[in-house]
């Protein structure tokens, strides 16, 4: 199969796209800074001092997660621009690598763990372990199609993939939204914006994969 | 010799303390005459009253609640303090007898438009009073009400007799821009009010530690409710308007102290600190973005 380098995109939707996302990406670095330097009361930790207090690991892995996922945040500048790719596909190469492996040995492992303890109860746990188990996978194939040299495969699995690492920001996102019209208890919140957060991510991923890369 | 000398001296200057004493007894026993007479109208009471706000040239009456200390009653003069939505005021006023009826007025403030006067009457022990308005073109009737004897005692039980409430006096203000009749853009002010949910009103924090289980639910509204309770069961006399509307009209609270940070038991010091926590934790994370 041929590969074909034009991502369907218009000019100006792509800037809008960039921008958008350079935005989010440096309120995630401002929340990502809170927990600079490292202490075990910092920011969200307030909610979780009985499993930092009880959980053996649980404060370790906590930033594990905290400090790489911003960095796998990062290829979402790059692995998308067509530009990118066509001039300088070292670029991409490069920073595809830091990405799965960032995802595949810190980001996603230390998610599932601490999803594993997440507030809400049983139903919110499903929820994020389910995200980081299937981010894992995406990136995992996406990788795996690459070096398989499968272009569609490896662009579809990393779509995916990265729809799902961007629930950083739609959770936070509807968070935003959510309080904003039912003013619920804070628990409440956390058990829709679980889900809420990267179902539609997927939903919406899909139907783009559907209709614009029919190959 | 010597020894008998200082013995005389000793007597003398017993009998003449004796003297004094007799002296001073008796203004005592007079004084007391005057007290004994009115010794049932000394301490602290409690009672709803109406009243009326005045906005825009018009009366709305409204109800509220008063906390009178009588402290003494002597010389025609009767004087304490009383308090009325957090704030307290000293006052001294003529204490005129007919009998077994006696009456005094208090002005809490001082002949502005709006303002009112309070007429309080005994009779055989009991005090009652009404709310007069000083509106020069009032309509206001003013109605009676009876005062009860409220000590202000500590019960870690008490709880806010309610099971809902709305903030009005915080509301999140947005501007609402919409197109006006001449085309012109207007706007105007959308308020919205915090609700407390029902564990504000349930959870006792006088009586138990609370748990983070539960403290990372609480929207910050309740958590400030449930902080609060702890400082009226105790007696505090609130400055904030929200927390004197909220606690004014329980039966049980009475503002007695303005600091009560000495009589807090540790595990209400406990239960404030973590409350104050997840207040500052929701301040900044609950309807914002980052976390």
């Amino acid at each position: 199969m041929e590969h074909n380098a034009t991502y369907p995109v218009s000019g100006v939707r792509k800037w809008a796209w960039l921008l958008g996302f350079a935005y989010f990406f440096y309120l995630m670095l401002a929340i990502t800074l809170k927990y600079v330097p490292f202490s075990s009361k910092a920011a969200f930790l307030i909610l979780k001092q009985d499993e930092v207090k009880e959980v053996p690991g649980y404060l370790s892995l906590f930033y594990i997660h905290v400090y790489s996922s911003i960095f796998a945040l990062l290829a979402g500048f790059t692995q998308f621009s067509s530009f990118v790719l066509r001039r300088y596909p070292e670029v991409h190469r490069n920073v595809g690598r830091l990405y799965v492996y960032i995802v595949l040995f810190l980001s996603a492992p230390s998610g599932i763990f601490i999803g594993i303890f997440a507030n809400g109860g049983l139903w919110s746990r499903i929820a994020f372990v389910m995200l980081g188990t299937m981010w894992f996978w995406f990136t995992l194939h996406g990788m795996l199609s690459i070096l398989k040299k499968d272009v569609a495969s490896h662009r579809k699995m990393m779509l995916r993939s990265f729809a799902l690492a961007a629930s950083a920001i739609t959770l936070r996102l509807w968070k935003v939204i959510f309080v904003h019209i039912f003013e619920p208890n804070p628990m409440d919140v956390y058990r829709v914006i679980a889900w809420l957060g990267w179902i539609p991510n997927l939903l919406l991923v899909e139907l783009y994969i559907r209709k614009k890369l029919k190959r | 010799m010597k020894k008998m000398a200082a013995v005389a001296v000793f007597l003398g200057v017993l009998g003449c303390q004796q003297k004094s004493e007799d002296a001073s007894d008796a203004k005592l026993r007079a004084d007391n005459s005057v007290k004994r007479v009115h010794k049932e109208l000394y301490g602290p009471w409690a009672g709803n009253f109406m009243t009326a706000t005045l906005q825009d040239d018009e009366e709305y009456p409204y109800e509220k609640r008063m906390h009178l200390i009588i402290q003494r009653i002597a010389s025609g003069e009767v004087s304490g303090f009383i308090t009325i939505s957090g704030e307290k005021r000293a006052f001294k006023s003529v204490f005129s007898e007919k009998g077994p009826d006696a009456r005094f007025a208090i002005e809490p403030r001082e002949g502005k438009p709006g303002d009112g006067r309070f007429v309080f009457h005994s009779t055989a022990g009991r005090l009652s009073g009404e709310w007069q308005s000083a509106y020069p073109h009032t309509k206001f009737k003013p109605e009676a009400f009876e005062l009860k004897h409220k000590e202000f005692k500590y019960d870690a039980g008490n709880m806010l007799d309610r099971s809902f409430y709305f903030d009005t006096f915080n509301p999140r203000q947005d501007t609402m821009r919409y197109q006006g009749e001449d085309g012109k853009e207007e706007f105007y002010i959308d308020e919205t009010y915090r609700t407390a949910s029902n564990a504000a009103f349930t959870i006792n924090a006088s009586k138990r530690l609370l748990t983070d289980e539960e403290l990372k639910n609480l929207k910050k509204l309740d958590m400030e409710i449930i902080r609060n309770t702890i400082y009226a069961r105790h007696g505090y006399r609130f400055s904030k308007s929200a927390m004197i509307g909220l606690f004014e009209k329980e039966d049980w609270y009475v503002p007695a102290s303005d600091n009560v940070e000495g009589e807090l038991t540790s595990v209400e010091k406990k239960n404030i600190r973590s409350l104050k926590t997840f207040e500052q934790y929701a301040t900044d994370n609950y309807e914002s973005f980052g976390r």
